[in-house]
């Protein structure tokens, strides 16, 4: 009976306790400078907690400590994407992409916009969108049966677009295929193969837009640069 | 100056007759044979040094019916006035037995030298002694089997079965030709090779009488083949019992494409030597006035064919041979993220590796690898084609860590098993250290002092988070994780859209003439009548009673779409109502109640005018 009870309560005890062991070990290789080993216990809690953000940001400390800035930027990244309020993961995504010759918040955009633009998460976002939608449903449905409440309705419907257009634009970004270049340096080549020149280096850490593939090449915009170009897939670290 | 240089020429021409006397005291000839006793099938080599003596000087060698002789080189160094002369003659026996190498003169100043006699033995192949046998082993093709010395002794035969495929070809060949003093033969060892597989070209010279001077030789042209010398050789063979001398040169060839391949024709021009015992002086201007003549080899077809590509692995860069190997090295085993790695491999082995393609190397986990740069070169060794292939290229690591080069495959066709057969490298372990250079444009020593004691000395990352996202999702999170909620919001809109176009009246509308009705059948005063009537026209046709003379609530009723016959009605029950209300006195006996029904009439006749 006894090993009946252990057998239920193990999964529930591995589930609380493991997770946060597994932390402290990382952590405590992380700060005698065992980055790599840091970085193989991140990405074994990883495979049980796929969208946590910490986990993110603290890969992409161990790369950023290895020497890897264009990986550690991906982290970062993906990170964000999750907690886009977190003040730590904005710091070191803006740092490594400020080294990089990337910037965070664009050139001439004040960053309380930037903070307020970023304030919730997508998904955040599309709740808040459905809820103005419902109260413009219901507001419309009124002045469609009584011919009341018709400002409200209106009112309603312009927060309703306002709304809709900032959750598209997140959106839109949110499936923008992005990467970011992890090898020290790549080839910006006019065509996919060696055989065609190549137009410029590209260091890693900058954020590249993606637009095609062949084989094992592919079509990138460098987003600081706004050159076009092709660049060897595994050059790339894919966000 | 003139004067003084035509004495120094008188003087230096009186001296050399005096220098000539002088070294006529130092003057000796001397001979001597490389071996005692030999075979029929050996050769003998006979040295004379001459010691001493200067000009056109030539030894006469004595009367030798016992071999052929031929002259194989002629040597002279001369060292502070001090000259040696040799020379050195191929005897080839020509009968078994004891026989004497007569004394070799040498006239020179009016005085004859002489050298001492030499005896050698001359056995047949069976009386051979065990050493001769064994130095003679040493003067011949060690590749001609000993089979072919008893066949060599008899009028032409077919070379025997044992024989290798070239050796063969050459021999059946030379001993068709065997009646003619000079003559070229050439064969391949496979006629039907696959493509890039080294195929061994033996091309040969025989004579069986020398030829004046050199003979300038033209190579075989080739077609579809890569071809590279590997080595020149002299023997002996005797056709028809004539003893040819062959001089060989092999090479390594090796198809390029599917399909034909031609040889074509390999030739030398020569003088024949037509008169025995010249001096070497003779021998130089003999050859002068006659015309050269050309002998030319056979020409060879080859038909190449393509390795068979069932279960061709991908590794397969185009090598076909045997005793293939190759090896992987780096110039460091530890680097720091971002530095470049050499990276070499060798492959060395028979055949021709030039033709092959470059090796591709497989993504490397952790690296970031380039093309490989590719050199090649043959070695020719012992009649073999030998080659190398080294690829170089560079991996540069892009974090640090442990890494494991994997173990590369390489590929090859084996002619004989008539299969592919795959050799690895071996796995090779690299250390990356993290970087110690900062990137550009990244300042972790920035100084700036921002006041108020306060130094600013670097940009870092923040530490880690110690633990898991505790943010569960938030309540708009969940909300915009049910896609329901809007799928419900809309179509509750569309309800309602669908509830108002498919009923004119509004709620609203029925709520007002409901409410109308209601308040016309219980009216107790033509106020009630009129605020009814009021309530009922500002719901159906938005026209305000209250502050509007009668004239403009007609015109309002009609521009609303209100039918004239009741807007007529309408303008005679107001004024009934209007003088009821206000002038009580004139009615002409309505009532409340009455006024109340037309007005009830009226709502209804607009309600069924409304519908028209």
């Amino acid at each position: 009976m006894k090993k009946y009870i252990l057998s239920l309560f193990l999964p529930l005890f591995c589930t609380l306790f493991l997770p946060a062991e597994s932390m402290q070990q990382a952590e405590q290789m992380y700060r005698e400078g065992r980055f790599a080993a840091a970085l193989g216990a991140y990405e074994n809690l990883l495979k049980n907690y796929p969208n946590d953000p910490h986990l993110y940001y603290n890969i992409g400390n161990c790369y950023f400590k290895m020497g890897s800035r264009g990986l550690a930027t991906a982290n970062y990244y993906r990170a964000f994407r999750l907690a886009p309020r977190d003040a730590d993961i904005r710091h070191n995504l803006a740092l490594v992409l400020e080294s990089g010759g990337e910037r965070l918040v664009p050139a001439g955009m004040p960053v309380v916009l930037h903070k307020a633009f970023f304030s919730l998460t997508v998904l955040e976002l599309k709740g808040l969108t459905f809820l103005v939608l419902f109260v413009f449903c219901f507001l419309a449905g009124v002045w469609l049966c009584r011919r009341k409440a018709g400002l409200w309705a209106c009112v309603s419907l312009a927060v309703l677009l306002l709304l809709g257009s900032w959750y598209a634009w997140r959106n839109s970004l949110l499936k923008q295929p992005l990467a970011i270049v992890a090898a020290p340096t790549a080839e910006l080549r006019s065509g996919p193969g060696k055989n065609f020149p190549a137009s410029a280096n590209v260091a890693q850490g900058h954020l590249l837009i993606l637009q095609d593939s062949k084989d094992n090449w592919d079509e990138v915009v460098v987003k600081s640069q706004g050159i076009k170009g092709w660049i060897e897939t595994h050059d790339l670290e894919k966000i | 100056m003139r004067k003084l240089f035509l004495l120094f020429v008188y003087l230096w021409m009186c001296l050399l007759p005096a220098q000539a006397a002088l070294d006529l005291n130092g003057v000796s000839i001397t001979a001597s044979i490389d071996k005692a006793a030999i075979t029929l099938e050996d050769e003998l080599m006979l040295t004379v040094t001459i010691d001493g003596a200067a000009g056109d000087i030539a030894p006469q060698l004595p009367s030798m019916p016992a071999f052929n002789v031929y002259q194989r080189s002629f040597v002279q160094q001369t060292n502070n006035f001090h000259i040696i002369t040799t020379f050195q003659y191929v005897l080839l026996p020509r009968f078994p037995g004891k026989t004497t190498i007569g004394p070799i003169t040498l006239e020179y100043g009016r005085k004859t030298y002489k050298t001492d006699p030499i005896s050698v033995t001359v056995y047949r192949s069976a009386q051979q002694p065990a050493q001769a046998n064994t130095q003679a082993q040493g003067m011949v093709d060690t590749s001609i089997p000993s089979s072919l010395r008893e066949t060599q002794t008899q009028k032409f035969a077919q070379a025997p079965a044992d024989m290798p495929t070239l050796e063969k070809n050459l021999y059946n060949r030379a001993a068709r030709l065997g009646n003619k003093e000079y003559f070229m033969v050439a064969a391949v060892s496979n006629a039907a090779p696959y493509i890039n597989q080294t195929v061994t070209l033996a091309v040969r010279f025989y004579y069986a009488r020398p030829f004046m001077g050199t003979a300038p030789y033209t190579a075989p042209a080739i077609n579809n083949l890569f071809m590279e010398e590997i080595g020149r050789s002299e023997g002996r063979q005797i056709i028809d019992g004539k003893t040819y001398i062959y001089t060989e040169i092999r090479y390594a060839v090796s198809a390029v494409t599917k399909g034909p391949a031609n040889i074509g024709p390999a030739s030398i021009k020569y003088v024949p030597e037509t008169r025995v015992n010249l001096s070497m002086f003779d021998k130089m201007f003999a050859s002068m006035g006659q015309e050269p003549q050309t002998v030319q080899s056979n020409s060879i077809s080859l038909q190449a064919k393509e390795v068979p590509s069932l279960n061709r692995p991908k590794s397969f860069y185009g090598a076909v041979g045997r005793g293939y190997t190759v090896s992987a090295a780096i110039d460091r085993d530890e680097v720091e993220a971002g530095d470049a790695i050499n990276l070499t491999v060798k492959i060395n082995g028979n055949g021709n590796l030039k033709p092959t393609s470059d090796l591709k190397l497989p993504a490397m986990a952790g690296f970031k690898t380039y093309d490989v740069v590719a050199t090649s070169g043959v070695v020719p060794s012992n009649g073999e084609l030998k080659s190398y292939k080294i690829f170089k290229t560079v991996l540069v690591p892009s974090a640090s860590g442990k890494y494991t080069i994997p173990a590369l495959p390489w590929s090859f066709f084996d002619p004989m098993l008539r299969e592919y057969r795959t050799i690895y490298t071996e796995p090779i372990n690299v250390t990356v250290t993290p970087s110690t250079q900062a990137d550009a444009g990244f300042d972790f020593s920035s100084q700036q002092d921002l006041g108020n004691g306060f130094r600013q000395l670097g940009k870092d990352i923040l530490y880690l988070k110690s633990t898991l996202s505790t943010n569960k999702d938030s309540f708009l999170a969940k909300i915009g994780g049910m896609n329901w909620l809007a799928y419900l919001a809309l179509a509750f809109l569309i309800l309602c859209g669908i509830f108002a176009l498919t009923d004119k009246k509004t709620w609203a509308q029925k709520h007002a003439l409901a409410k109308a009705k209601a308040q016309l059948k219980n009216a107790y005063h033509e106020d009630v009548i009129s605020d009814a009537l009021s309530t009922y026209l500002q719901v159906r046709y938005h026209v305000h009673t209250a502050s509007l003379p009668l004239r403009d609530i007609v015109s309002e009723l009609k521009q609303h779409g209100c039918p004239a016959i009741l807007v007529s009605r309408f303008e005679m029950l107001w004024q009934k109502l209007n003088a009821a209300r206000f002038a009580p006195v004139d009615i002409q006996g309505e009532g409340t109640h009455e006024l109340a029904a037309q007005a009830l009439e009226l709502i209804n006749d607009m309600e069924k005018g409304g519908q028209k």
